[in-house]
C-alpha cells in the first residue's frame, strides 16, 4: 500500500510538469476554448453592452448600444446607454442626432456633438433619459454614454 | 402586498447589499447557529427600524431627499461615516473573542460585552438606511403614496419580502466556532469600515472639494 | 535531545554528483530555449543579445539551484529581477502603446487594460453569476488577455499551488527585494492574529465586488498602481484612491518589509494569496519538517517570509495552508530537518527527487513568465544605450 502510494505520489508530480507544459504551449488553445464553451464577456458596464442598431449615415456610422442595468442580481435603478460614432475621419465638425435609447421606435434623446473637443450635449426627450453622463475619444471614433433610469 | 413583492424580486439585492456589514460581524462573533440566528434576528431588527424611520422620513422630505442631488450625497455619506465607526469599533475593540486589536478595549468593550445585540441592532439600522438600489425603488414606489401608514406599510412589505433571503445566512454559525473564522471576521469588520469611511469621506468631501 | 545520528555538514549529504547535474540542467536548458524563443529565435543582433544573456542567466541560476542545493537563494535572484523586469518591460510597453502609463476612461472603453491575476477572486462570483468578468480587459488575443491570463493562473495553480506566489507572481520579487535589504530586522514580533488579514481583506473585496459589480481591490487597494498603470486623476474620488495605492506601496511593500524582513505584502495583505492559499490543498508538492531531525531551533519560523510556520506547525512537521514554497526554511535550517516533498511520502522517505520534481514546473513557469519579462526589459535597456531611446 505504501509502495503504491509512493508510486501515485510520483506519477502524479511528474504529471504536474506535463501540466506544466500544456499550460505554456497550449495557452491560447485553451483560452479561446474557454472564452467560447462558457461564453464569458467583459461587464458591459466597461464595454458599452452589444450594440443593437447601425445607423448608417453615409460617410459615417451611428452604433446605439443596449442600456445597460447590469447587476449580480436583477438591474440597477440607474444605468446608461452608449452611443459611438465611427470611423473617427469621416465625422463632421459637429453633428446632431435623435437617440431612440431604449430601441422602442421613438427617440429618447437629442445628442449635440461637437467632434472636435469633443463635447456633447443632450435635450431629453424621455423621462427615463437622466442626461449626459460623459463623452470619450475611441481609436476611431467618439461615444457618448447617456444616463438612464429604469422604469 | 406591492411592498412585499417588489421586496421579493429586489431581496437578492438587498442581501448583497447588506452581506458585507452582516458576514463580518457574525463571523467575528463565534457563535453556534441559535446565537448567530438571534443575532441576526436583531440586525433584521435593525433594519426594520431603520427602514420604518426612513419611511417617516421619506413621507415628509422625499421630493428634498431624492431631488437634490448634493444633500443625498451628503446624507447617504454621514451614514457610510456612522457605519464605518461602528463597525471599526466592533472590529477593534475587543469583547470576548481575540483580535488584533485587543489592547483598545476599556468600557465600551464591558457594553459591547453585555450587550451584542445592540451592534447587530444599530448595523441593521444603519444598512437600513442606506439608499441601495432596491430601497431607492421601493422609495420612488412609496412617493406615490399619500398617507403615513401607507408609507410605513409599504415599507414594512417590502422588509418582509427582502428578509426572506437572510433566512441562510444564520448557517454562518456553523462555520464560526473555530477561533480563525472569528479573527478573520473581526478584522474583516475593520477593512470593511475603512471601506465605508473612504466612501463617506469621497461622498462628503467630494461636495466640500470638488 | 535529537542530535544523534543527524548530519551536521549542511550541503553535503544532499549533493548530486557532476554527471547527475548536468543531466538535471540539460532538459531545462532545451525547455527554456523553446519557452524563450517562442520556436523563433531574434535576428535582429540587438534581440539576439538580449535573448542570449536572458538565457545564460536563468539557465545559470538553475544550475547553481542545483548544484548547490539552496533553492530560495538563486530563486530569489531570479524572482526580484523579474519584478524589477516587469516594471521596466510593462511601463515601456504602455508608453510606447497609450504615450503614459495613465490608464485613461477612453482605453478602458477599448478594454485596454491587461488583466492581472490579483483581480481573479472577485471576479469569480459575478462571473458565475452573470458570465461577466467585471475587468476592463478584453477576453482574448490580447496582452495579459482574460482568458489567457485565467489558464496560465489555473496551470499554475494545479502544478505549483501557492507556488505561483514564489516563482510566478510578478510583483512578489518588489517586497522580496525591500526585504531583503535589512539583515537584522528592527520589527521582529508580530501578532499572529495579523495573519488572518489576507483573509478578512479576501472575504470583504469579494462581496464588495459582487455587491458594486466592479473589482474593487483594483479601485481601491492594489499598491502595485503606484509602479504600474493608474488612473487620471481627474476627480476627488481617484485623487483619494491614488493617495490609497502610494500609502499602500510605501508602507506594505517598502518600508513594513525592509523593518521586518518579510514579505508583508504578500503574507499580511494580499486577498490574493489568502485565495492562492486554497490551491495548496489541491497540490501535490509541499515542505516536510523531520521531526526526528529538527531541534526547535525556531529559525525557519523567524525568517519564512509569508508567516507560514509556527509553532504549532513545526511540531506537526509541515508548514500552513500559506506556504509558497519559496524554499527559504529549506535553504535556512541548520540540521537539514526540512526539505520539498510530495504528499503522500513521508518525510524520512523523501529523496532529491522531491526536490527537483518540484523544481521543474516550478522553474518552467518561472522562465515562461519572469523569463519573457526580463528579456522585454533587457531589450528596451540595451536600446536606450544603444539608440538613446527605449522604443
Amino acid at each position: 500500500m505504501c509502495l503504491v502510494r509512493r508510486m501515485l505520489s510520483y506519477t502524479v508530480a511528474l504529471f504536474m510538469i506535463v501540466v506544466a507544459l500544456a499550460t505554456l504551449m497550449g495557452g491560447n488553445f485553451f483560452a479561446a476554448k474557454l472564452a467560447n464553451t462558457t461564453g464569458i464577456k467583459v461587464s458591459p458596464w466597461y464595454t458599452g453592452g452589444e450594440v443593437v442598431k447601425v445607423i448608417d449615415h453615409g460617410g459615417y456610422r451611428t452604433l446605439i448600444h443596449r442600456p445597460v442595468f447590469d447587476a449580480l442580481f436583477g438591474q440597477t435603478q440607474e444605468g446608461f446607454v452608449q452611443i459611438d460614432w465611427q470611423p473617427l475621419a469621416a465625422l463632421p465638425e459637429t453633428m446632431e442626432e435623435d437617440i431612440d435609447c431604449f430601441n422602442s421606435g421613438n427617440a429618447a434623446c437629442h445628442i449635440r456633438l461637437d467632434t472636435k473637443t469633443p463635447t456633447a450635449q443632450v435635450t431629453v426627450y424621455n423621462p427615463q433619459v437622466i442626461g449626459l453622463e460623459k463623452s470619450y475619444k475611441l481609436k476611431d471614433g467618439l461615444a457618448v454614454r447617456v444616463l438612464l433610469r429604469r422604469e | 402586498m406591492q411592498g412585499f413583492f417588489l421586496g421579493l424580486s429586489t431581496g437578492a439585492v438587498c442581501l448583497a447589499y447588506c452581506a458585507p456589514a452582516l458576514v463580518p460581524y457574525l463571523l467575528g462573533e463565534g457563535k453556534g447557529i441559535r446565537s448567530t440566528s438571534l443575532l441576526c434576528a436583531s440586525f433584521l431588527g435593525g433594519r426594520l427600524l431603520g427602514y420604518l424611520m426612513f419611511g417617516i422620513v421619506a413621507w415628509g422630505l422625499n421630493r428634498m431627499i431624492v431631488s437634490q442631488i448634493a444633500l443625498k450625497d451628503g446624507f447617504i455619506g454621514v451614514v457610510y461615516l456612522v457605519l464605518a465607526v461602528t463597525m471599526a469599533w466592533y472590529g477593534l475593540i475587543n469583547t470576548h473573542t481575540s483580535c488584533a486589536g485587543r489592547s483598545i478595549g476599556g468600557l465600551s468593550a464591558r457594553l459591547i460585552g453585555k450587550r451584542p445585540q445592540a451592534i447587530a441592532l444599530s448595523l441593521g439600522v444603519l444598512t437600513g438606511l442606506n439608499l441601495c438600489p432596491p430601497f431607492l425603488l421601493a422609495l420612488t414606489n412609496a412617493s406615490e403614496f399619500n398617507q403615513l401608514s401607507q408609507s410605513m406599510l409599504f415599507f414594512f412589505e417590502f422588509f418582509l419580502g427582502t428578509s426572506l433571503y437572510f433566512l441562510p445566512v444564520p448557517l454562518v454559525g456553523t462555520v464560526n466556532n473555530r477561533p480563525a473564522f472569528r479573527v478573520v471576521g473581526k478584522l474583516a469588520a475593520v477593512v470593511m469600515a475603512v471601506y465605508y469611511l473612504y466612501t463617506g469621506l469621497i461622498m462628503v468631501g467630494g461636495e466640500l472639494f470638488l | 535531545m535529537k542530535l544523534s545520528g543527524v548530519n551536521t555538514c549542511p550541503g553535503k549529504e544532499r549533493a548530486l554528483s557532476f554527471p547527475k547535474i548536468l543531466f538535471a540542467c540539460l532538459p531545462m536548458l532545451l525547455l527554456t530555449a523553446l519557452l524563450l524563443s517562442q520556436g523563433k529565435l531574434p535576428v535582429e543582433p540587438i534581440k539576439q543579445a538580449a535573448f542570449i544573456l536572458t538565457y545564460v542567466f536563468i539557465n545559470g541560476l538553475f544550475f547553481l539551484m542545483v548544484y548547490t542545493g539552496k533553492v530560495h537563494r538563486y530563486r530569489s535572484v531570479l524572482f526580484i529581477t523579474v519584478a524589477v523586469a516587469f516594471i521596466i518591460a510593462f511601463g515601456a510597453n504602455l508608453l510606447e502603446v497609450r504615450g503614459s502609463m495613465i490608464l485613461k476612461e477612453e482605453d478602458i472603453l477599448a478594454g485596454g487594460a491587461p488583466f492581472c491575476h490579483l483581480v481573479i477572486p472577485a471576479v469569480i462570483i459575478p462571473a458565475v453569476f452573470t458570465k461577466t468578468i467585471i475587468f476592463p480587459g478584453t477576453i482574448i488575443n490580447r496582452f495579459a488577455s482574460i482568458a489567457g491570463m485565467l489558464v496560465l493562473w489555473f496551470g499554475a495553480s494545479v502544478a505549483l499551488g501557492r507556488g505561483w506566489c514564489s516563482w510566478v507572481c510578478f510583483y512578489g520579487g518588489l517586497d522580496e527585494g525591500f526585504s531583503r535589504l535589512c539583515r537584522k530586522p528592527v520589527i521582529k514580533n508580530i501578532n499572529e492574529k495579523w495573519r488572518y488579514l489576507p483573509w478578512a481583506v479576501l472575504l470583504v473585496i469579494v462581496l464588495t465586488s459582487a455587491l458594486t459589480f466592479s473589482p474593487v481591490y483594483c479601485e481601491w487597494l492594489c499598491p502595485f498602481k503606484t509602479v504600474t498603470e493608474f488612473a487620471a486623476v481627474t476627480s476627488f474620488k481617484v485623487l483619494v484612491q491614488t493617495v490609497l495605492f502610494v500609502t499602500l506601496f510605501i508602507s506594505l511593500v517598502v518600508v513594513l518589509p525592509v523593518l521586518t524582513g518579510r514579505r508583508t505584502q504578500c503574507g499580511l495583505f494580499c486577498p490574493f494569496a489568502a485565495f492562492q492559499s486554497l490551491t495548496n490543498k489541491i497540490n501535490i508538492f509541499t515542505i516536510g519538517i523531520d521531526r526526528e531531525k529538527c531541534v526547535d531551533c525556531k529559525q525557519c519560523i523567524n525568517t519564512c517570509p509569508t508567516f507560514s510556520l509556527d509553532t504549532d506547525s513545526v511540531k506537526q512537521g509541515k508548514p500552513l495552508l500559506s506556504c509558497t514554497k519559496c524554499g527559504q526554511c529549506v535553504d535556512r535550517c541548520p540540521r537539514q530537518a526540512i526539505q520539498f516533498r510530495l504528499k503522500g511520502i513521508p518525510v524520512s522517505m523523501t529523496t532529491q527527487t522531491a526536490k527537483m520534481l518540484f523544481l521543474y514546473p516550478a522553474f518552467i513557469f518561472a522562465t515562461a513568465v519572469g523569463g519573457g519579462l526580463i528579456y522585454g526589459a533587457l531589450l528596451r535597456i540595451l536600446k536606450l544605450i544603444i539608440t538613446g531611446s527605449m522604443f
